[in-house]
Parts: structure tokens; sequence; C-alpha cells
């Protein structure tokens, strides 16, 4: 399999008057086309930094991140980052959110603004195009943020704690939504959490990181899951084995502490 | 993905308790408004009566009455006109420069961070110092006609839009700026599409205050130096000592700061509504 997402010993330092901080240390991992990765960490263990990272927005002190064999750039729309809030601009329509990204790219030609009313129609967002984001509920406003990374076709989608906003309701709700649309639009994607049951019902392998300077503790491989969907996962009986596993994990690396 | 359901606009069928509600409503703001009237017409009858029995002096008081002769006296002159029209232009013109050079100025202090750490302790200072205390060096400076005024008024209103502006500029939303990072947006883009248009509401409270500034500058200004105006009628009227022309000059000043306030207030509600602000 294709690697979309190489990180190649990457480390990264944080330096502000006081101090210097070492965030990821020799950090190496893939992620495959057309694979949701999970990456699971105590937090404040660098989930964001590293996500930064794959976009391009910070640039690591060592080592390499190359997303298809290129240097991550973040002007060069590889990637499309989903933040944890929707970050839908008020005073814009559904529909010109969702094109934001088109105008600062300098892309916005008919066929992609058709492209943007054709996933708005997909998802049932389309009756909504002249709404704005004070008019739509939470999980709805979620969906346009992810149509809003859509629209610019990225290779590589890095979703940071995406939910993590929303109610409970509405949360195992979009998550069912967020899966069904990466899937079908075969999506590759880095989904960053601390949350143990989001992590196994919506990704294929899951990596979880020790506190600062991050590092892999140990990998889950959940493609015995794979056809299933986050609420049947849920469901299923390896569900509670795997969040054992990862929560065993995860707790042993907080201890060493 | 039937979860999602379109909110329902229902017809309005109000229950019989709501309408006595927004009829109880509907009677307090009533009541306020004819409060309001009424405080006025209250205190102006008590002055008119008090004045009229010698209670107190209508020469150091002037009354209702003086003071609306006084007004017929200055409209058959056919100076009124020309000191509203002279005010009005000052505190105009004013009001727009100190509001776009304070914007821009603004903006470049937003764009270039080491020009902001370099001159913010001068701004800070120079917004602190009672700006009356310009005055000499305005005069000589400026010369005694109209742009020495509207220099005490820029003056006045200048640095309180610069601070108000900039501070709404520099809080935009950490996870928003995030959001322009991950689109890859250039400082212009970042300016003219996120932190202009959020800070709209922001520039447009600082209009309001630059009203009130504008014209304290204007009317401080004509006290200083002036041939023309209500702020020089009122200085004049007070050194003659005819108070019925102070009186009546304070009160057609009060109308017109009140209308300009007005005015941007109707503004804002309009640009309000057409970018989706909530207030």
């Amino acid at each position: 399999m294709n690697a979309i997402l190489q990180m190649q010993n990457v480390c990264l330092t944080y330096h502000t008057r006081k101090n210097e901080t070492l965030a990821v240390k020799n950090l190496s991992f893939e992620c495959y086309d057309g694979e949701l990765l999970g990456i699971v960490g105590p937090s404040g263990c660098g989930k964001t930094t590293i996500l930064s990272l794959m976009s391009g927005i910070l640039v690591p002190t060592q080592g390499e991140v190359l997303i298809g064999n290129q240097k991550a750039d973040a002007r060069s729309g590889m990637t499309g980052y989903m933040l944890q809030k929707d970050e839908l601009m008020p005073w814009r329509t559904i529909l010109s959110n969702v094109t934001l990204g088109l105008e600062i790219k300098k892309q916005k030609t008919p066929q992609k603004v058709d492209y943007a009313i054709e996933l708005l129609k997909k998802y049932n967002l389309y009756d909504f195009k002249d709404f704005y984001p004070n008019q739509l509920s939470g999980g709805m406003k979620q969906r346009v943020a992810l149509i809003r990374t859509l629209v610019l076709e990225p290779k590589l989608m890095l979703l940071d704690e995406p939910f993590s906003a929303l109610d409970f309701q509405t949360r195992l709700n979009v998550v069912e939504d967020v899966y069904a649309i990466l899937k079908s639009e075969n999506k590759s994607a880095v989904f960053v959490t601390h949350d143990i049951s989001e992590a196994i019902s919506l990704c294929d392998r899951v990596i979880i990181l020790t506190q600062r300077p991050s590092q892999i503790k140990d990998i889950v491989d959940l493609s015995p899951l794979k056809e299933m969907s986050p609420l049947k996962r849920r469901e299923s009986a390896q569900f509670s084995e795997y969040f054992d596993k990862i929560w065993s994990n995860l707790q042993t690396t907080t201890e060493k502490k | 993905m039937k979860h999602l359901k379109r909110k329902n606009e229902s017809p309005p069928a109000y229950s019989a308790e709501h309408l006595s509600y927004i009829k109880n409503e509907r009677k307090k703001s009533a009541v306020i408004t004819l409060s309001r009237v009424g405080l006025l017409l209250i205190f102006l009858l008590l002055w008119e009566l008090l004045a009229k029995f010698n209670v107190i002096d209508s020469f150091i008081s002037s009354s209702p009455s003086r003071m609306i002769d006084c007004l017929a006296e200055l409209l058959k002159g056919g100076e009124l006109g020309k000191h509203i029209g002279v005010t009005l232009l000052e505190t105009v013109v004013s009001f727009f420069l100190a509001t776009t050079l304070g914007t821009l100025i603004a903006v470049i202090l937003w764009w270039f961070e080491s020009v902001r750490r370099v001159l913010e302790p001068y701004i800070v200072v120079l917004n602190a110092l009672p700006k009356i205390a310009l005055g000499p060096i305005i005069i000589i400076w400026m010369g005694t006609d109209m742009s020495a005024i509207i220099t005490m008024a820029l003056a006045i209103s200048l640095f309180v839009t610069i601070l108000n502006t900039l501070s709404g500029f520099l809080s935009v939303e950490k996870s928003k700026l995030m959001l322009m990072k991950t689109l890859g947006a250039t400082k212009w883009q970042t300016l003219t599409k996120l932190v202009l248009p959020s800070n709209i509401p922001n520039i447009i409270d600082a209009l309001k205050i630059n009203v009130g500034m504008c014209w304290v500058g204007t009317i401080m200004g004509e006290y200083l130096v002036s041939h023309a105006g209500l702020g020089y009628l009122i200085i004049y009227g007070g050194q003659i000592f005819k108070l019925d022309l102070v009186m009546t000059s304070t009160v057609i000043l009060c109308f017109l700061a009140g209308g300009m306030y007005y005015l941007v207030a109707l503004a804002q509600k309009i640009v309000s509504k057409k970018l989706n602000i909530e207030k």
C-alpha cells in the first residue's frame, strides 16, 4: 500500500523566552492511502502540534514530513485541516463559508463552486446555503466545516478533535456522518483525539502516544472492524476489548510521569 | 442523515396567556415613553414657574420662555444657521478624519508588530494627556481658523479610536486565525477576510464614542479660538452675561449631538442587519 503521509524521525522544539520544550521526539509513522489513522494520547502530549506539522504550519526542527512524497506546505493544498470548532464566519452565508478556502487559494472557479454546491446537496445542506451559521445546529455547522475542507480536494484530511465541542447526542450522529462522508469521498485522514471510544469507532488503526515529548507507545490495528460503521462498532463485542487495550496503554504512559 | 431536519417556522398561533403577556409588555413600554416625556415637561414647567415667581433669578438661570424669545431673535438675525453650520462642519470633518485615520493607523499597527511595540507607549501617553493642554500649541501652529478647531477635535478623538480599534484587531479569536493559517491565507487575506469583517461591530462602537469625542473637541476648540459656531455663541453669551444665549445654544447643541448619535446608531442597525451581526 502507498503511504500518503510519511513522518520520518520528526523532532520539534518550541522556544519561548523562558524555556525550550521538546514537543515531539523522533516520531516516525505512515498513513496509507484511504486509511483513517487515529492518534490518541494523554492531554498535552502535543497532538495538535503533530497535526500542525503535517499541515505544514509548523516546520520540524529535525526529520521530515512528507505528504505524497512532497514536503508538507500549508499553501500546497495537499492537506485539509478540520478544527475543534466549526469556525464558520458568522457574517458569511453557508455557501460563502464553504467557498472561503477557494477564495483564499484563488480557485473560486464556476466548476469548483459547482462542486461545493454538489457536496452541499449530497450531504443535505443545500436548502441552507443562504442561511447564516447561527441558524444551524452544532452538528450541521460541523458538517459545513467538513465540506469547506473537502471542497479544496485535499489528499489528506487532518481532524483535530472535531467532535469535542458537540454535545453527546449530536456527537454520535456527526461521527457517523463524518465517517460516511470520508469513506464515500475515499479520503485518507489523520484523526487526533483524547476520546478512546471515538478513535475506535472511526479509525482503521490507532497510534498511542506517550507524554511529551511525544513518542509512539503502541499501535493498535482495528482492521477487523473495517466494514462496520461507528455506531455498529460501539455495539460490537470487540469494542470493549480494544477499549481496554488502548486504555491500559494510556494508563501506563500517564503513570510514567 | 434523517436526524437533521429543517427548523420549522411554525405558524403564529398564540395562546391567550401569550397575548396578555404581549399586552402587558406594550403597556410597560408605553408607561416608560410617557414618563420620559413627562419628566421633561415637568422640568420645563417647574423651571418656568420658579423663574416667573422669582424664586430663582432668571437673569442667571434664564427660563424656557426667555430661551424661546432668544431663539426667535437669533432666527430673525439670520446668524443662527451660520453658527450651526460651522459647528456641524467642524464636527463632521473631524469625525470622518478621526475614524478613517484611526482605523488606518490601527491596521498599520496590527500589520507591523515591531512598529506597534515601538509606538505603543507613545500612543498611551498621548491618549492619557489632557488634550486641552495642547491648546496654545495648536493655535500657534494652526492659526485661529477652522483648522485649529478640527485639529483639537482630532487630537481628542484619534488616539481613543486607534487604541479601541487596535485592541479589537488583536482580540480576534486565535482559533479563527488558525483556520486562516490552515487554509494558507496571506496576511492581506487574513486582514480583509477575517480581522476587518469580524471587527465591524467594534469599529461602529468606536464611531459612537467618536461622535461624542468630536463634539467635545469642536466645542473646546471653539472656546479657544473661533469667530463663529455654537461654542463661540456659548462663550460669547457667558462673557456678556447673556444666559439666555448660553442656554439656548446649549439646547441646540443637545439636539445636534443627539441627532448625530442617532444617525450613527441607525447606521449600526443597518450594517448589523446586513452582515448578520447579533447585538
